[in-house]
């Protein structure tokens, strides 16, 4: 694999790894082969990652998808999760100094200017909003997806961009998750998408400069 | 090294790269920038911070809510909104928010199912005991609105099935019945053409409309002199020209004095009562033991000032007014406040002001049409008895239409009501004792809560359907009344936020079908409004741009044609009699009293504040926000209790009965009779889903007991005494 390529498959890698598990998700974990996956792209990419311990497989073994499957549902689930990856929730509703709700300038509420845009951006790029991500367009998971598909198809300064702008959340939401007290895997999975954006973003930072 | 990732949900197409490079939206920054140059629409809507429904613009921005204005042809706005409304507008975007549809599937454990299942199931179980039980253990439960009703009604209807209930048992049931007895209605007051009002635990200031302080500010600018009587120094009174402050729960015994008073010093209206009234005489005899000595006693208000009052108010008809009030003094509060509703009216048929400037004012509404019957046949009405007792002989036959939603409880406890639907109401929360309600709603087989968010009553449902918030739904043309009565409707101003969410309207025609019941409802939400505008040469396209249109017809002056059995103003109840109770108002002692040799008792009592709607707005961050500021949560003790007891203020005070036990902030102040320790009602919920309210403040149905009083059976939520100590 090229380097982009790896960097594509590690943002995918990611997505799937916050979406809600099943049989194979569970059975890769216990194998170990998403964390050997991460390690060696990481290590390919001379990112210098530490790979949280529940991640890894001493502790990824004993994973059974009902456990994980609950874990997920109250951590960062669409209906009980306490942390949910939605970028509006971290930030500004809206940069326009012309919106008089109460909620303007606020965090923590949907349908703020980055859902929109994120929205707009799907529509721009031929990319049809999944019916389940309707109402929140800027959740993480399509984020890293879109990341993926601009690292495939997008220049290197459009990736720059997309991830100074809308990956820029990320620490905010783990340390949310260590305040919520959610479960150790989503934490630590919160905490491992952050340093491999940060260290993503200095990758792209050296290319483009 | 291998990839593992398993499916995507986007998925990139062979004209992805092609349209990525020709983007031009790719810069958030930019984005934004062209997003500001969008205009702004306006759109009509009504508001649902509160049950008034007040008519509001809603300012829409690249399909946002971006502001909200008050709409000036509305009767209860007229161009104001109160903070409610600009709050209630943050509800749509609320990451907590219901989404989907939710079962139960064990304590305090729901998980998420399609339409389809939860549809199916309800039906199938509704159909099930309607089979093994029969309509009569069936209940549909809401705050009343026209959407709501119209919906609603006829679904009962086509089941045969009468137990419709509301909120008012907890709110004004006691009014309805006592004006009901006296006038036939229930009337407003023109107070703004008073020249000499009495509130009797009504507070506008921190009440319900924007318009009502209008036209307090109205009278108060033309020199209408305004009492106040409250055990509470509240913020109507610091408008006031006088606080009287009365022992709580006595208001009957001031009423039936400042009566005596007018008859004895023949200061009553001959005229008036001698042509527009029956039972005066029954009346007149009855409250010859009403004195003001003997109400002073029992009010803690000086014999002197309660015969000046009389005298005041007498020297001023017909342009004066005792505000029949509302949920404030005599609502749902005491034992006696039937009777003290039905007093109130007398008091008032006394100096003649029915209808006159400044008096009771009568409202009317707009003549809406309806659904042609022949293509729109409507089911027959039910024939079978309701589950609460209301208006049945035996057990509550007094008690209005709204029904009896605590003694609902009782009976689903019991195993005598098996299912329920309930709408955009908390009664799990707004009745006392919430271990009743929870228990009784958790013991039926069936219950389907709709609603936007996951309230108290949420926590004991079956099933959970989610509804689209208020800026996201049409619903079917209301009329407000009033003076002049308004046509407005509820526009649908945004998109719906999350596309699994129903309106009510929907949920019922779905369940109508899977029930074999879709030939009632073979129309549609536009089809109902149209039909309504028709007699008014409205559009509904007209009314959809325009939200509000105040229409021109007023309600007639002088004495109206009353609806009561002799179509007069009636002293003497024959009806009261009929059901055991005293033909002409009487005196009843509270249910219960302080222990007068306990320094740490008190009557508990609440009340509204204006930037909260019970307990349905205290989990707006920005409405509980102002509480905070202001520590408007704290509960009020007496400065002289307050120093017996060593409590100052700002104390962490224990407030216990054998109900239960909270700790809040204590407020001390002089304004506050001595009897009474008095709680804000917004604050207090339990659900944990309420992330900003959950935990924040106590309320008062914590500590009453459920009971029902005798006449009507209403929730007496006054009647409730406890002990407060310094935490």
């Amino acid at each position: 694999m090229g380097t982009d390529e790896i960097r594509q498959q590690v943002y995918l890698t990611l997505a799937d790894l916050l979406k809600q598990p099943d049989e194979v998700m569970v059975h890769n974990l216990i194998e170990g082969t998403v964390i050997d996956f991460m390690a060696e792209a990481a290590n390919q990419l001379n990112y210098y990652i530490q790979i949280p311990a529940s991640l890894q497989q001493d502790n990824t073994k004993q994973l059974a998808l009902a456990t994980l499957t609950r874990d997920w549902a109250e951590s960062i689930g669409p209906f009980k999760g306490t942390c949910k990856p939605i970028e509006s929730l971290y930030k500004q509703w809206t940069l326009d100094e012309s919106c008089q709700l109460p909620l303007a300038k606020q965090k923590g509420w949907l349908g703020s200017d980055w859902a929109w845009h994120m929205k707009q951006l799907l529509e721009d790029f031929g990319l049809e909003l999944p019916q389940q991500f309707t109402s929140y367009p800027d959740h993480l998971i399509l984020q890293l997806e879109l990341m993926a598909i601009l690292i495939e198809h997008g220049h290197m300064a459009v990736q720059e961009q997309f991830m100074h702008q809308h990956l820029d959340w990320l620490e905010e939401l783990w340390q949310n998750s260590k305040e919520q007290k959610i479960s150790r895997f989503y934490s630590d999975l919160l905490f491992l998408c952050k340093e491999i954006i940060a260290a993503d973003k200095s990758h792209v930072n050296k290319v483009l400069n | 090294m291998r990839a593992i990732s398993r499916r995507s949900f986007l998925k990139a197409s062979a004209a992805t790269g092609a349209l990525i490079a020709s983007s031009n939206s790719i810069d958030f920054n930019s984005w934004a920038e062209a997003q500001e140059k969008a205009q702004i629409e306006v759109k009509g809507s009504l508001c649902n911070g509160c049950a008034s429904h007040c008519g509001m613009w809603v300012h829409v921005k690249n399909g946002r809510a971006w502001k909200v204005t008050g709409h000036e042809d509305h009767g209860r706005s007229r161009g104001k909104l109160c903070a409610r409304a600009h709050g209630a507008m943050l509800w749509a975007y609320d990451p907590d928010r219901l989404t989907h549809p939710l079962k139960r599937v064990g304590e305090d454990q729901f998980e998420p199912i399609s339409w389809d299942e939860a549809i199916q199931e309800i039906s199938q179980k509704l159909l099930k005991v309607l089979d093994d039980y029969g309509p009569e253990t069936v209940f549909y439960g809401h705050n009343p609105r026209e959407h709501g009703v119209f919906y609603a009604t006829r679904f009962m209807h086509s089941i045969n099935a009468a137990t419709i209930h509301t909120h008012n048992a907890s709110c004004n049931t006691t009014l309805t019945t006592g004006y009901a007895a006296t006038i036939g209605s229930t009337p407003g007051s023109d107070i703004g053409n008073s020249k000499y009002i009495i509130f009797i635990g009504r507070n506008y200031a921190e009440g319900i409309r924007t318009s009502q302080v209008a036209n307090l500010s109205k009278a108060l600018a033309g020199g209408a002199k305004v009492v106040c009587i409250d055990p509470r120094h509240n913020a109507t009174a610091a408008l006031a020209d006088e606080w009287i402050p009365i022992r709580p729960g006595t208001d009957l015994a001031l009423i039936l004095a400042m009566c005596h008073v007018l008859i004895t010093e023949n200061l009553y209206n001959k005229e008036f009562i001698a042509e527009n009234s029956i039972g005066f005489q029954e009346f007149a005899a009855a409250v010859v033991q009403y004195t003001p000595e003997w109400a002073a006693e029992i009010t803690d208000i000086p014999a002197d000032t309660i015969i000046r009052l009389a005298r005041e108010l007498a020297s001023h008809q017909p342009n004066c007014v005792v505000d029949p009030s509302w949920k404030g003094g005599f609502g749902t509060n005491y034992i006696n406040s039937t009777e003290t509703a039905r007093a109130n009216a007398c008091l008032n048929a006394l100096v003649g002001n029915l209808g006159e400037p400044g008096g009771l004012s009568f409202s009317i509404n707009a003549q809406f049409g309806s659904l042609d019957p022949e293509k729109h046949p409507a089911p027959p009405r039910p024939t079978t008895k309701r589950a609460d007792g209301a208006g049945v002989k035996g057990e509550y036959p007094l008690a209005p239409g709204n029904g009896l939603p605590h003694y609902i409880a009782e009976k689903a406890s019991k195993g005598l009501i098996k299912a329920g639907i309930i709408r955009n109401h908390n009664p799990a929360r707004n009745f006392p004792d919430p271990q009743h309600m929870m228990e009784g709603y958790k013991s039926l087989d069936l219950l389907v809560v709709v609603e936007t968010h996951f309230t108290e009553t949420c926590m004991a449902a079956t099933h959970i359907l989610p509804e689209p918030s208020f800026l996201e739904r049409e619903e079917i043309v209301e009329s407000c009344g009033g003076g002049r009565p308004t046509v407005c409707i509820r526009n649908q101003v945004i998109a719906k936020i999350h596309p699994e969410t129903k309106t009510f309207d929907e949920i019922i025609v779905m369940l109508a079908e899977k029930m074999g019941l879709a030939h009632y409802f073979n129309f549609t939400v536009e089809d109902v409004s149209r039909a309504r505008l028709a007699p008014l040469s409205i559009s509904l396209e007209e009314m959809r741009e325009k939200g509000s249109i105040m229409l021109e017809d007023r309600a007639p002056t002088g004495m109206p044609k009353l609806r009561t059995n002799s179509g007069k103003f009636e002293f003497y109840s024959e009806k009261f009699v009929e059901n055991g109770f005293s033909g002409v108002p009487t005196w009843i002692p509270p249910k219960v009293m302080p222990e007068a040799n306990n320094p740490s008792s008190f009557r508990l009592i609440h009340g509204k504040q204006g930037y909260h709607s019970h307990t349905a707005t205290a989990n707006i961050p920005h409405l509980l926000q102002i509480t905070k500021d202001y520590g408007a949560e704290r509960i009020w003790i007496n400065s002289q209790r307050a120093a017996v007891l060593g409590i100052k203020d700002g104390d962490m005070v224990l407030v216990k009965n054998r109900m239960g036990e909270g700790k809040v902030r204590v407020k001390v102040t002089q304004r506050l009779h001595p009897d009474a320790v008095y709680l804000p009602a917004g604050y207090g919920n339990f659900s944990p889903h309420f992330k900003t309210a959950t935990g924040f403040g106590i309320n008062t149905n914590d500590f009453c007991e459920y009971q029902l009083e005798p006449i009507n059976g209403h929730a007496m939520m006054m009647e409730a005494i406890v002990e407060v100590e310094k935490a």
